[in-house]
């Protein structure tokens, strides 16, 4: 017996040791500092201070706003675009693996790399958009990254073509492992297709849209490219979420406590929406 | 099948490592020096033993645009004549920005000599991160005065702005600011005399010259940051006779005149600028002179040589330079450079010193091409040999020598808050710009949040 837990212990080790440097340290540290007036030319001791500036600040307030807004509408139509691929997916039709692989594409390409191509086919004269616009529509285009009407939803517009992709890789895999036996007796019961999908697939996968939801959640929160590159949190506060802010005061102000109090604030807020998750999920039985 | 296919990847290999030695490697001395040894014998006339840190190695770290690649291209001649092994990194700004505050705030003293921007000189004094250059200029075994020609070769305000507290910290690669570029064959088309002298013609001209989905009146910086719109409105701020504070540090921007300096700037762009201007930066004002979508700007000399190459530019030839328009307080010019310090926890402070001269030595500033990637030495600026290839220069050399002469290195406050200040009345200005706020509003806002900024950095105790 002994010797097994050491042999398990060894396997364990080397990820435990990277996941005590890379993550375990930096978050302590980061805890750490914010209790300090930490810049590039001090390093004292400020108590709660920060958070008390932070809770003064009205920027931080539009931010956690804007973050919440990003989240929501983000990974709310994730959500249900994902499960209408992932339905459609889960029938058989030509070219289906053809699709599937086009369909997967923006999943692989690099977050900076995406945000660089929509800001340009956002741009106003020259970009795809507006062209398409103008020329097919006959309306006249949006200055979408720059007005404030529009700019949070183009920039939560590249995080859903990015990522729903993900969303339906998951909820594909948990609709392929419901119990068919489960579904054809509905189905001979009588019901529609509609009432099968509410009442029994949804309530059978309801761990599996839990893990989508709460991968998506927490990515999205910390989502950082697709604002930094298009609009880099403007037009004035319009874009800028905690992430972001906390990169300003960091690398902008060189201010690293204040920083570092946005990141543990931001936290403390996916931690609770996770809880939330957790509770919204798990509680209800299958009738 | 294999086969096939393993032969054809193994001659696929080939040509393409033969074909790396057909386009590498050659190096090119600029019109002045014909081989590597020119360069060489004229930097070895000087009076110092250039080889006395031979065996020792530096790190430098610079910004990625054309001139710095250009200098680094010559690196091998540095190595070559001092046996110092240089290696090199050149990044974005951002970057930049990023890697000397981890090094610097960390004392880890792994760059010796680094790019700086001024704004920043600032918060690196007060935390004692820079080597004071002096030291190292009057060092007559590191330093020939009569080859290196500091101070005289060197405009003035960009020597001062390279001083916190009249501690020299960096010495300047460039000579830069703003200026206004103007379309001179639009003028001539529509029938104005000459540039705008004052913000009323200024107005007038954009105007004039507005012809909407066509080109526009006139662009300039939109986007919120302190060294991005902030850049040139602060030139309005100072020139429409406003201030940022007071003797006692009391914020000044509600006043009546920054009021009407945020207004005129947003309302000029809004009226005759391109759709988007207030998110636009200094890349999508380039594009825009080069595809003749823009018809005015106020920004960097530096746009001269990208708008008016053929391969570059669609409005090549067509442009016309001139110092910025002047207001009650008269006229603004923004100065900006890149400038090298040392580092104060670098082991090879020295070294690190020889490697600065070089790169900002008459030679290699001939060598890279003088104004035409614009330099900082006033000898290699005024060489009139640079206009044979170039015809648009003198035009521009007038007009830049004549807008430094306004230069005012505070134009943009540089104490170690700046930054953050700086972000917030660019936010403020660009909420202007776009609409989502009217100027007395939003600086009244800021004035406060100014305000609290610097009590909170105990400037009011």
């Amino acid at each position: 017996m002994r010797t097994r837990k050491v042999e398990i212990f060894a396997f364990i080790l080397p990820g435990l040791l990277f996941l005590i440097i890379f993550s375990l340290y930096p978050t302590l540290f980061t805890w750490y500092t914010s209790f300090r007036d930490f810049s590039i030319f001090s390093n004292n001791f400020n108590g709660l201070r920060n958070y008390f500036e932070l809770f003064k600040d009205n920027v931080f307030y539009i931010s956690l706003k804007n973050s919440l807004l990003y989240v929501i509408f983000a990974v709310g139509f994730e959500f249900i675009i994902g499960m209408l691929i992932a339905l459609l997916f889960n029938q058989n039709f030509k070219g289906k693996s053809i699709a599937l692989i086009f369909i997967m594409l923006p999943m692989i390409i690099p977050p900076v790399v995406s945000a660089l191509s929509f800001y340009m086919m956002y741009d106003p004269t020259l970009g795809l958009m507006n062209y398409i616009l103008k020329n097919l529509f006959h309306i006249s285009g949006f200055s979408w990254l720059t007005d404030p009407k529009t700019a949070i939803w183009a920039v939560v517009l590249i995080d859903i073509w990015q990522w729903t992709p993900f969303v339906s890789l998951v909820l594909l895999a948990g609709l392929q492992y419901l119990p068919k036996e489960t579904l054809e007796a509905a189905r001979i019961d009588g019901a529609n297709s509609i009432q099968i999908f509410f009442s029994i697939t949804i309530k059978l996968m309801r761990k599996i849209i839990m893990i989508a939801l709460l991968f998506r959640t927490v990515e999205a929160f910390k989502a950082f490219e697709s604002i930094f590159i298009t609009t880099k949190g403007g037009p004035g506060y319009n874009t800028r979420t905690l992430n972001i802010y906390a990169y300003i005061k960091g690398f902008e102000f060189m201010k690293f406590g204040e920083a570092a109090t946005l990141a543990i604030l931001m936290l403390f807020v996916s931690s609770f929406l996770i809880s939330i998750f957790r509770k919204f999920f798990s509680k209800e039985e299958i009738k | 099948m294999k086969r096939v296919a393993l032969y054809f990847i193994f001659i696929m290999c080939g040509i393409l490592f033969v074909s790396a030695f057909a386009f590498g490697g050659e190096y090119f001395y600029g019109k002045f020096f014909a081989t590597k040894e020119d360069i060489l014998n004229s930097f070895k006339q000087s009076n110092i033993n250039w080889r006395q840190f031979e065996g020792e190695s530096i790190t430098f770290i610079g910004n990625a645009e054309p001139n710095q690649e250009s200098i680094m291209q010559l690196v091998n001649v540095f190595e070559e004549l001092t046996g110092i092994k240089v290696t090199h990194e050149l990044v974005s700004e951002e970057n930049l920005r990023q890697k000397i505050t981890v090094d610097l705030t960390g004392r880890t003293g792994i760059y010796d000599a680094m790019l700086i921007d001024p704004g920043y000189l600032a918060l690196y004094d007060k935390s004692q991160s820079l080597e004071d250059l002096s030291v190292y200029i009057n060092d007559p075994t590191i330093t020939d005065p009569n080859w290196y020609q500091w101070p005289s070769d060197f405009p003035e305000q960009f020597i001062k702005m390279g001083q916190i507290n009249n501690i020299q910290y960096g010495v300047p690669l460039h000579l830069s600011g703003t200026l206004m570029i103007y379309r001179k064959d639009l003028y001539e088309e529509k029938g104005i005399p000459g540039p705008a002298k004052t913000f009323d013609e200024l107005w007038d001209h954009a105007s004039k010259l507005n012809n909407p989905d066509e080109y526009y009146g006139i662009a300039m910086r939109g986007m919120a940051g302190a060294g991005l719109n902030m850049f040139i409105w602060t030139t309005f701020l100072k020139s429409f006779g406003g201030q940022w504070w007071d003797e006692n540090w009391k914020p000044m921007l509600d006043s009546p005149e920054v009021i009407e300096s945020a207004k005129f700037y947003s309302d000029i762009l809004k009226n005759f600028g391109p759709p988007g201007v207030s998110s636009w930066e200094w890349s999508k004002i380039l594009s825009g002179l080069q595809s003749g979508k823009v018809a005015i700007t106020i920004d960097t000399p530096a746009f001269g040589i990208s708008i008016e190459d053929p391969e570059l530019s669609k409005t090549a030839g067509k442009w016309g330079y001139a110092p910025q328009p002047a207001g009650r307080a008269g006229i603004t010019m923004d100065p900006f450079a890149w400038y090298v310090g040392i580092n104060k926890d670098s082991k090879h402070k020295k070294a690190a010193w020889l490697f600065i001269t070089w790169m900002t030595s008459k030679e290699v500033q001939m060598a890279i091409g003088g104004p035409t990637i614009y330099v900082s030495r006033l000898s290699v600026n005024g060489d009139p040999r640079w206009q044979e290839d170039h015809p648009w220069l003198a035009g521009w050399q007038t007009a830049l020598m004549e807008n430094v002469k306004y230069a005012d290195p505070d134009c943009r406050p540089r104490i170690p808050e700046y930054p953050e200040i700086g972000n917030v009345v660019g936010v403020a200005l660009q909420e202007v710009i776009s609409g989502q706020k009217n100027a007395e509003d939003a600086m009244k806002e800021v004035n406060k949040k100014v305000y609290d900024i610097l009590d909170k950095a105990g400037y009011y105790k």
